[in-house]
């Protein structure tokens, strides 16, 4: 199976090579090593066009999970500022242990669970009795499908499905977790998972 | 067509939107900047030779504030040998003030946010860069990535975020299955971050807690001058009385001088209370008559110019009010009280060959109550040079000295101020 996908940059690529231009001309997928701590340690500082140069580096990526929590690109945005500004202004706290974009998804998760919440996300849902390992036929188009198209359909799920599919499938939330962090029993998030994993592939088929 | 079951197809996904990335929208990070702007400046890394500085700074002004409230010594050696004929009478103790003590309190506007914007937790998680081919990344030291646990027979839940060393997510605390859409704040407290979520009022609360080291310096205009008794000191069980008079004819009074510490804690983003410990150091000089009387005999009688000295130590209290605050300068109203207790209350008799040292202990409390305003100026992100104006009122029944003669005073304080614990 073939699966689209961006073609990953060399990891290590300079960013400073454009420096107090404000933007990199490259766009590394990946912060690491001396780089990554010279960036955050002018970022603490308030260096503004270290800031920008992290936000390009990490901008692709964050949006792209914010749209998988939002399901649209206005709400996606909203999350995406406030979720950088939370980041910028919390990130003395991050002590090197870890990746970085690991520390930095959590925030950008937790900023959209806590829009989420306040909009009710879920409606309640009558858990499956059984649980089954569903066992399906991946559709043709599969093969086909690139990332964008995957992340449209992630976005048109219902607001709880696509929750409860973005932190379990791709986070990688347990489900006590996120009954948990959202307020809802162990079992409604499993039949929420299977729901959206349902729908998905019924999306998929559509193609 | 291939089979596949919910793991395999969990995993495809998680291989294709992983590392999905996305364009952002252009305008994006112009409002990122601005809300950054908006955001209080962010709290900067303190480079080394600004600490060193600031322990030059604090060494400094605790030298000065020494070698203004260190005791003239006496030429002679105070041992109080013509006073032995009267045992009970104290004798002189050599006073050595205690380490920078001031009057403190003052709104500190660069106060930042408690650190606890650290009281969320930290939720740092070692996140597996997965790679598109479903692979984890070197960086991921868990064990492999695998789908969430889909039932009670599949205990295979994801291991992204349960490596050893990671605060496992239930540490998040719960969110009510009833609650309502609330604002932001009132759902703060479920997340973590929530002391980060990105709230005018939260980020531009200065919070925290400053600590003061400064000295004052009040006014000794045009005090009362008038004669008296000023001290009498009587032997229990003898027949025995020394006494200070003052003849009211010529006296001085010096400046009054206060040092000390505080600390300040910001109720909210104006508002503060303040609390610390303070000396204070008072001298008057006159012309009086030192006399002993024994079994109605006059023993001694000096008369001459008599140097007084009280030294206090207070807690003062007060609140601060901001009215202006900016990056560089701010400006703000205080108001309060201090209540002191004379340490030391003592006099030197000049007189031929030595000088007659003297010590009434004096009894009570000194109270007062001030009001004032100030400005500080921000020398680094830690340290701030405040000067506060300020009018003060004093009352107790206390040795004579300028405050009883003129208990309003003028005062001028001035000093450092550091700021600890608040995180922005």
């Amino acid at each position: 199976m073939h699966l689209t996908s961006r073609k990953p940059i060399p990891a290590g690529a300079d960013i400073s090579a454009d420096e107090g231009k404000g933007t990199a001309n490259v766009k590394p997928s990946k912060l690491e090593g001396k780089v990554l701590a010279e960036l955050l340690e002018k970022c603490r500082s308030g260096d503004r066009s270290a800031q920008q140069r992290l936000y390009d580096a990490l901008s692709g990526k964050m949006f792209a999970l914010c749209l998988r929590y939002m399901g649209n690109r206005e709400s996606a945005q909203d999350i995406l500022q406030d979720g950088f500004i939370t980041l910028f202004t919390k990130i003395g706290s991050f002590t090197g242990e870890g990746s970085f974009e690991g520390w930095a998804r959590k925030i950008f998760v937790n900023t959209a669970l806590m829009s989420l919440r306040k909009n009710d996300i879920l409606k309640a849902s009558d858990p499956l009795e059984n649980a089954y390992d569903l066992r399906t036929e991946i559709p043709s188009q599969m093969q086909n499908i690139g990332y964008k198209e995957l992340l449209d359909m992630i976005s048109s799920l219902p607001p709880g499905y696509r929750t409860v599919f973005n932190m379990a499938v791709i986070e990688g939330y347990s489900h006590r977790e996120i009954a948990s962090e959202l307020g809802i029993s162990e079992a409604t998030s499993r039949s929420q998972l299977q729901r959206a994993r349902m729908m998905l592939q019924d999306k998929i088929r559509e193609l | 067509m291939q089979e596949i079951d919910n793991k395999e197809f969990d995993l495809l996904v998680r291989g294709m939107m992983q590392d999905a990335e996305e364009e952002a929208p252009s305008e994006a990070w112009s409002a990122i900047s601005t809300g950054l702007d908006r955001v209080a400046p962010m709290r900067k890394r303190v480079p080394m030779s600004w600490i060193y500085r600031t322990v030059a700074g604090v060494a400094v002004a605790a030298g000065l504030a020494a070698a203004i409230i260190i005791p003239r010594k006496d030429s002679s050696d105070p041992t109080p040998v013509e006073i032995a004929a009267n045992p009970d009478i104290s004798p002189i103790q050599p006073f050595t003030p205690s380490p920078e003590m001031s009057d403190p309190t003052h709104p500190s506007p660069v106060t930042t946010k408690p650190s606890g914007g650290s009281t969320g937790r930290n939720l740092l998680a070692q996140a597996p860069i997965v790679q598109n081919n479903g692979s984890p990344s070197q960086e991921d030291t868990t064990t492999p990535v695998d789908t969430p646990a889909e039932d009670s027979t599949s205990e295979a839940e994801s291991v992204v975020t349960s490596s050893p060393d990671e605060t496992p997510l239930t540490a998040l605390a719960p969110f009510p299955e009833e609650e309502s859409p609330s604002t932001p704040d009132e759902t703060t407290h479920c997340d973590p971050f929530a002391v980060a979520q990105w709230d005018e009022s939260a980020h531009s609360s200065s919070q925290g807690l400053s600590l003061t080291v400064g000295g004052n310096l009040q006014s000794n205009g045009d005090p009362t001058q008038r004669g008296g008794i000023v001290g009498v000191m009587r032997s229990p069980g003898r027949n025995s009385t020394t006494t200070i008079s003052e003849n009211g004819t010529s006296s001085e009074f010096a400046i009054p001088l206060s040092v000390g510490i505080g600390a300040r804690y910001y109720l909210s983003n104006r508002f503060a209370l303040g609390a610390g410990i303070s000396y204070s150091y008072l001298a008057r000089t006159f012309e009086g008559t030192y006399r002993e009387v024994s079994d109605g005999q006059v023993t001694r009688n000096v008369s001459g110019q008599i140097h007084h000295t009280i030294q206090y130590i207070g807690v003062p209290l007060g609140v601060y009010f901001d009215v202006l605050k900016g990056d560089w300068v701010s400006l703000y109203l205080s108001g309060g009280g201090s209540v002191e207790k004379a340490i030391m209350n003592k006099y030197t008799i000049s007189n031929d060959p030595s000088d007659i040292h003297y010590s009434d202990p004096a009894g009570g409390l000194q109270f007062s109550l001030g009001v004032g305003g100030g400005v500080q100026f921000k020398l680094s992100p830690l340290l701030g040079l405040y000067i506060d104006p300020g009018i003060r009122y004093y009352f107790g029944d206390q040795p004579r000295s300028i405050r009883t003669e003129q208990p309003v005073t003028f005062s001028i304080e001035a000093g450092l101020r550091f700021n600890f614990g608040a995180k922005r």
